[in-house]
């Protein structure tokens, strides 16, 4: 029997816009059911790749797939199978927000009407408002309501609480975990990381165009560094400390010292050991702090 | 002064526009008229009493007629008197774009938010606007006493600077009034309809007024008070004290227009609706049309269209209100008749086959132009990156727009002609149907040609292609109309696009030519198709 494709698959997927701006020879591999966390500043390539994924833009070199099928040569089929949020909201001027999505539903087509209402009624989104009366918020609710209304088994957002109030952010959040819990996938990007450690189970970082590092919340997270803060009675003993292998990022605050260690903490133990410490303490670092080591270029 | 340089380029397009469009008039008119006015003395008088009879029937687009003998006479009531039309219609498009054009492309919050005051953003494009209507006045003036003296008729330049004084007051008058109407609604598109129809308004007090009706209230009216100056004409003047009247009113207009633009909030109007029900709405839209391809397109347009054919087909019976009077007057004149003739006008059915349906077929080139400038407006303002993430071809985005094109074309041509059979019928002026219906085919055809044209470069360069387009549109259209009149070689007037849709109405068809404008068509939209599958969008 034959391994069911990924949900989402980029093979050397490459978009060279030239003056090293685009996405170069992303591998990426979303499978079934996860929830994708895409992460990155502003112009790391998070959108580029977004629309790749929806054939949006065509891709200098390398494939994406959506189930098995070409993003490029099978954009209608992988159309179906997809809800999107784009990055940007577009402009319908004087629409009432219940002509776009009975538009974008005939568009679709077999769009059941009570998913709409229940989608709105959660949202808090008044659908017989013209869409130049909307706020930011509701622009992107709109664009929630349409993404999620035939319930897609792939659903591709590009920062989609952007302008959400933390109401209807808890709001999508759900929405999210409903869709992830009927098996959906979703890849979603953004560069709000208490967004991704809120929903995401697997989580990619994007860095000038490159993937820096891609796996679960926890190998980022748990496995692969701590964060350490130490507190000594007296000056620290700061040579041995930069001895310490795996000790990375130490600032020093006159008795304070903190850092990342990767590894064993047993030399960190031998290296501190005859000062007197008044306090240590060992945690996970935030996903922002894993973030910013991998923007600072030390990763 | 970046605030004014800023008003400056905003204002450019229209300014250049309406610019061409008086110097054209103000350079040809001159040559026609020394061409129509015939030599002998005896010939002249003939000329000028039959053109003052026609004046008399053409008060409801040109003011009334002095010294139509002279020169002076002639470009004031044929070059200058068109201009006022084509001022206001300027005026209320700067005007409305200043007041809320601007704002709702979130330019006006961006400057507010740089510190600018809202008295110093609105007084700069007040300012920038009456630098362009002095530029636009004086090359128009400036053209017409060019014109003269290449008909060999000079006229002195005092009087065209008097004249140009005038026209400059009726156009800052008409923009304070678009703008006072920018304040008291929300949207570009009502202060457009508001604003137009109290210049619509007032310029009807003074057409009943050139009748010598209106008395009590046609100095309200800025094109009467514009209209009573006659700087260029034997024994006429500059009438100051209307001219002050038409200059104060103006500045009092604007400073209105200030004041509310000031007080108001951003966004917000003057007027306001009371509030709706507070219900909210959950469900979709049941409109069926929103659901079918080609009339979904159709139904979020239906307001625009609607307003398209009603307009065509009014224009249609106006024409034909005085397409007999016209014609009689004009075969009435030597001269005239010679052009007539010579352009094939010289009865009422080759004067409407010919004048209404090169027309026709010019507004509806601009109408394929204006939908051409909407899928570029797609692409830019997001909507199409929303349709096509939907599982929806591009090769269908691309056949929809051209249907829905299409359609809307057939109805918009095929409204007007009905208008124009029902007005022909009014006037008792003869015409069959049948040829009137193949012109009305034909038309579409041409429709399908700029749509084609426009499909397949706005994906490319959309606004090079919009003004491309619509310069073809134009050129076209005057050489088709200036070659029967300057009797032009025939490959000149080959030029025009329109040489392909022919005389269908009252001549021939031309089968070859008819299926090349419908082959421009189909190879615009097979690079269309093409060039949509290629491209990136929303890059």
């Amino acid at each position: 029997m034959r391994n069911a494709p990924p949900a989402i698959a980029t093979l050397a997927l490459t978009k060279d816009y030239g003056a090293h701006r685009g996405v170069f020879g992303l591998d990426l591999t979303v499978q079934k059911g996860e929830v994708f966390g895409f992460l990155g500043p502003n112009g790391a390539g998070k959108t580029t790749t977004i629309r790749l994924l929806m054939g949006m833009i065509h891709p200098t070199r390398g494939t994406a797939t959506i189930f098995g099928l070409d993003a490029e040569r099978e954009a209608v089929a992988v159309k179906r199978q997809v809800g999107y949020v784009p990055g940007e909201t577009p402009s319908f001027g004087g629409w009432r927000g219940s002509e776009i999505v009975a538009y974008v539903a005939g568009l679709r087509g077999a769009v059941p009407e009570a998913v709409i209402t229940s989608l709105a009624k959660r949202l808090d989104l008044d659908l017989g408002r013209r869409y130049r009366e909307y706020s930011h918020g509701n622009k992107q609710k709109l664009l929630l309501v349409i993404a999620f209304m035939h319930r897609p088994p792939v659903l591709i957002l590009d920062e989609p609480t952007g302008g959400l109030d933390p109401l209807h952010q808890q709001v999508f959040y759900e929405l999210v975990r409903e869709a992830r819990d009927a098996g959906a996938t979703v890849f979603l990007s953004s560069h709000v990381l208490s967004e991704v450690e809120h929903v995401c189970d697997h989580v990619g970082i994007v860095r000038q165009g490159t993937l820096a590092t891609v796996g679960t919340l926890a190998e980022l997270i748990g496995v692969r560094a701590r964060r350490i803060e130490i507190d000594f009675a007296s000056d620290p003993p700061i040579a041995r400390l930069r001895a310490v292998p795996g000790l990375e990022k130490i600032d020093v605050r006159e008795h304070h010292v903190s850092g990342i260690l990767r590894g064993e903490v047993e030399p960190l133990l031998a290296a501190i050991a005859g000062q007197r410490v008044v306090d240590l303490q060992s945690r996970e670092p935030s996903l922002e702090e894993i973030f910013l080591t991998y923007y600072s270029g030390e990763a | 002064m970046t605030l004014l340089r800023l008003a400056l380029r905003l204002g450019r397009v229209g300014a250049i526009a309406t610019g061409l469009i008086g110097a054209a008039g103000a350079i040809a008119q001159p040559l026609a008229f020394a061409q129509l006015r015939g030599d002998t003395p005896a010939d002249q008088a003939v000329f000028a009493q039959q053109m003052e009879i026609l004046a008399r029937q053409l008060t409801y687009i040109l003011p009334t007629a002095h010294d139509l003998g002279t020169m002076a006479g002639w470009i004031e009531w044929r070059a200058i008197g068109a201009m006022e039309i084509v001022a206001a219609v300027w005026a209320l498009i700067a005007a409305t774009g200043a007041g809320r054009g601007d704002e709702e492309r979130g330019l006006l919050e961006h400057w507010l938010a740089q510190g600018v005051s809202r008295m110093r953003y609105i007084a700069s494009r007040i300012a920038g606007f009456a630098v362009l209507g002095i530029v636009v006045s004086a090359v128009t003036l400036g053209a017409a006493g060019l014109g003269s003296a290449l008909a060999k008729d000079p006229l002195p330049p005092g009087p065209l600077v008097l004249q140009a004084v005038a026209l400059l007051g009726l156009v800052l008058c008409c923009y304070a009034i678009a703008l006072l109407a920018s304040q008291l609604v929300i949207t570009r598109r009502s202060a457009v309809a508001v604003g137009g129809g109290v210049l619509l308004a007032l310029y009807l007090v003074d057409v009943v007024a050139r009748s010598d009706g209106a008395e009590a209230i046609r100095w309200i009216s800025p094109f009467w008070l514009y209209d009573q100056n006659h700087p260029l004409t034997n024994g006429g003047a500059l009438d100051v004290p209307r001219t002050i009247a038409l200059y104060a009113s103006g500045v009092a207009i604007a400073a209105a227009a200030v004041a509310a633009f000031i007080g108001r909030d951003l966004g917000g109007a003057l007027l306001r609706r009371p509030p709706r029900d507070a219900r909210p709405t959950l469900a979709p839209s049941r409109d069926p049309l929103l659901r079918v391809p080609v009339l979904a397109l159709l139904d979020q347009q239906r307001t625009a269209l609607s307003v398209w054919a009603l307009v065509l087909a009014g224009f249609a019976l106006f024409f034909l209100s005085f397409t007999r009077t016209l014609v009689d007057t004009m075969l009435a004149t030597p001269t005239f008749r010679v052009y007539l003739e010579r352009a094939g006008l010289a009865s009422y059915t080759g004067f409407i086959g010919i004048q209404w349906f090169s027309t026709l077929v010019l507004l509806l080139s601009i109408y394929a132009i204006v939908q051409a400038s909407g899928w570029a407006a797609d692409d830019q303002e997001g909507r199409l990156e929303l349709i096509v993430a939907q599982p929806v071809s591009r090769t269908r985005v691309v056949i929809e727009r051209l249907g829905a094109l299409l359609v809307a074309g057939a109805v918009v041509a095929g409204l007007s002609s009905v208008a124009l059979v029902l007005g022909a019928s009014v006037a008792d002026i003869p015409i069959d149907v049948q040829p009137v219906a193949l012109g009305t085919g034909l038309a579409v055809a041409v429709v399908f040609a700029f749509g084609g044209l426009g499909a397949a470069g706005v994906g490319w360069r959309p606004r090079m292609t919009v003004t491309l387009l619509g310069a073809v549109a134009v050129t076209s259209y005057f050489v088709q109309t200036l070659a029967p009149l300057f009797d032009w070689p025939g490959w000149v007037s080959d030029l025009s696009i329109y040489a392909l849709y022919g005389d269908p109405v009252s001549g021939t068809v031309d089968f070859v030519r008819s299926c090349a404008l419908v082959g421009i068509g189909v190879v615009g939209s097979l690079v269309a198709l093409a060039a949509m599958s290629r491209r990136d969008i929303g890059a």
